[in-house]
């Protein structure tokens, strides 16, 4: 298998301060990697760096084999490496299905002119919306999907920033706390979609944690961060035992 | 100073020409309400800079309309008076636009109609380039600094045709060709009934574009102009898209305002009455909605319309010039409507996409109530949609 995400020391600094500092792994096809670090550590930034929001001060990150770099965030976004964010981004007002559509690619009445004409954007729209409607089963949100996003609960709009990138066509999906602030029993069920969708539809994950125990039964492979450092990675038990990780968590 | 011309007409020849003017206002104020309502209330850009919408399609009147005709009529052989250098241009210009070049549209129909349409179609383009160029500080600035942004712009469009003559006469301000005088009856019902016209095309167009995935993006962008970014959209092109849109469509406004005045002169579009008084209006209805738009335009018009004729009996009261009275009732209204109905007075309502049966599709079920609708089953943002 090849790497299909590949980072080399990148490095992001605010101010003097090096928020993510000399990074480097490579993402296989088909994995589910979790990457684990206390908080404040610079997960969060690093995901900015890779998903475009930041341009890292140093290194490089390679998609595909291609070097994505500082290309602006909707351009990687259309390559298939899609990011979720730790505070649910809904859109407020729209409600579930809406918000699913809004992140179909090339809908044909997304175009200032075309929308006018509603013919030649009917097929794609009803070709989405089945698409959508597909989703919300497999993801559980079918019985809200009318609702505004507003009313939805916490655990639904988590659900709801998966599905969101499953929409637009992502193939490698990096989830930044995807179950931050949600009871166990709904993680299980949100890392059993993850498993679910990797092994169906062959998708690539990188998810990103603060507690070292939820996410740990789900992943392949697992890195550890600390302060902007990469300490170590491996197997889950491998990585829980190393005693830098577990001073990074628990102090000197 | 706008006021005060419709006012002294209005009382010359009665109820019947107050009510052609209150239907020129709504016409002209409705489609820059409209194009607002596309871009902050459905999109979320806050456009502070409507005015400079407006200007261009005034400027377009004076500065382009204007020689064009004058470049017909010389061809046509008769005499002119010099327009090339500025001086002449402007000290020239009543002789050479009501002396010569209107009489010779009176009879010259065709000529009129093509006129108006060349100043349409070309304001929509310049207006178009001119919300290119608004646009570009839209993708660096957000919300609070573009909105000052915009006001600057505009303040700064009007400072440019103070100074500069050859676009509207400097301080004087230019006349411009009278495009209906071949029209024999009242020239104010034909402006009034052609900028209506051009309203309710704008209204048909922004109303289908809303009702379409175009406006569900838009509002998504208003929402969340991160999240659309992180699925794949280009959210700089899709707002400088926005703006170049209803830029075009605002600056008709200026065209007809123009020709409704008969005389472009830079104050002729104060970012008060083509920024401040579209926005109350779009506040006080509710952004979002059309329908909303439509109230607003129509209540601010009313009322300034009634504190512009009864302000008079208050002036004995007063302790601060009479002037003041629109400005400050108004401002009154702004605040109360924030405070007391911040969404205005018809809340947005959620999209609604005709001819899908997105009910059916997703749950399987028929839909019993209301024909196929999205709408949700009668809640707070329940309704007939518009
Ligand atoms: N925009 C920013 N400006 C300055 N410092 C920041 C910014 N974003 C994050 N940081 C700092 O960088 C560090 C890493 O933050 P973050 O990546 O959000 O951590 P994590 O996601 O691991 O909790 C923190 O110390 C945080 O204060
Ligand atoms: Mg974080």
């Amino acid at each position: 298998m090849s790497e299909v995400l590949k980072i080399e020391n990148v490095r992001k600094y605010f101010g003097k301060f090096a928020a993510v500092d000399d990074i480097s792994f490579g993402l296989k096809e088909g994995g589910i990697y979790l990457l684990v670090g206390p908080n404040g550590c610079g997960k969060t930034t690093l995901v900015n760096c890779i998903s475009g929001i930041y341009n890292p001060e140093e290194g490089n990150v390679y998609y595909r084999d291609e070097d994505i770099t500082g290309e602006a965030m909707y351009k990687i976004s259309r390559r298939g490496l899609v990011r979720t964010f730790q505070i649910a981004s809904p859109f407020l007002s729209l409600t579930t299905l809406e918000n699913m559509l809004v992140a179909v690619p090339k809908n044909a009445g997304e175009n200032i002119f075309f929308s006018l004409f509603k013919p030649s954007w009917m097929d794609s729209e009803v070709t989405a919306v089945k698409q959508a409607s597909e989703l919300l089963g497999v993801l559980g949100l079918k019985h809200v999907w009318n609702m505004p996003a507003n009313t939805l609960s916490g655990g639904e709009l988590k659900l709801l920033e998966i599905g969101r990138a499953l929409m637009c066509g992502a193939e490698t999906i990096l989830l930044d706390e995807p179950v931050g602030s949600i009871d166990p029993k709904l993680c299980h069920q949100i890392f059993n979609h993850v498993l679910r969708l990797r092994d169906e539809m062959g998708l690539t994950f990188l998810v990103i944690e603060h507690r070292l125990e939820v996410a740990a039964q789900y992943a392949d492979h697992v890195f550890a961060m600390d302060r902007g450092k990469l300490l170590t990675e491996g197997t889950a038990e491998e990585v829980f035992e190393d005693p830098r990780v577990i001073t990074s968590y628990l102090g000197e | 100073m706008i006021d005060l011309l419709g006012l002294t007409v209005s009382q010359a020849s009665g109820l019947s020409q107050l009510i052609i003017d209150i239907a020129m206002y709504f016409g002209a104020f409705v489609i820059v309400a409209m194009a607002l309502n596309f871009q902050y209330g459905n999109a979320g850009v806050p456009n502070m800079g409507c005015a400079v919408q407006v200007i261009a399609g005034g400027f377009t009147v004076s500065a382009i309309t204007t020689r064009v005709t004058f470049m017909i009529v010389k061809a046509a052989g008769l005499p002119l008076m010099p327009y090339a250098s500025d001086y002449d241009w402007v000290y020239n210009n009543p002789h050479n636009v009501a002396v010569v070049t209107n009489p010779f549209i009176e009879t010259h129909t065709m000529l009129g109609i093509s006129l108006l349409l060349f100043s349409l179609a070309l304001a929509l383009v310049l207006g178009s380039a001119i919300g290119y160029i608004i646009s570009l500080p839209a993708i660096r600035l957000r919300s609070t600094y573009l909105m000052i942004t915009l006001i600057t712009m505009a303040d700064a469009s009007q400072i440019f045709g103070r100074n500069i003559p050859a676009i509207c006469g400097g301080t004087l301000g230019v006349f411009v060709p009278n495009v209906f005088a071949w029209y024999l009856g009242n020239r104010g019902i034909i402006l009034a009934v052609v900028t209506l016209l051009i309203g309710i095309i704008a209204f048909f167009i922004f109303r289908t574009m809303l009702n379409s995935p175009y406006g569900r993006l838009m509002r998504a962008i208003r929402e969340n102009d991160g999240t659309v970014e992180s699925v794949g959209k280009n959210v700089v092109g899709i707002r400088r898209n926005i703006l170049m849109f209803a830029s075009g469509i605002t600056a008709l406004t200026g065209v007809m305002w123009a020709f409704y005045a008969s005389y472009v002169v830079d104050n002729l579009f104060m970012r008060a009455d083509w920024t401040y008084w579209p926005w109350l209006m779009l506040i006080l209805g509710g952004p979002g909605n059309n329908a909303g738009t439509f109230l607003g335009c129509a209540l601010i018009i009313a009322l300034r319309r009634i504190i512009l004729i009864s302000k008079w009996s208050l002036e004995q009261y007063l302790f601060f010039p009479i002037a003041y009275v629109e400005n400050i009732l108004l401002g009154v209204l702004l605040i109360a409507v924030i405070i007391f109905r911040p969404r205005g007075l018809i809340p947005e309502k959620l999209l609604y996409i005709p001819g899908i049966n997105y009910r059916k599709m997703v749950t399987g079920e028929a839909q019993v109530d209301l024909g196929d609708s999205a709408m949700p089953k009668a809640e707070t943002e329940g309704g007939e949609p518009e």
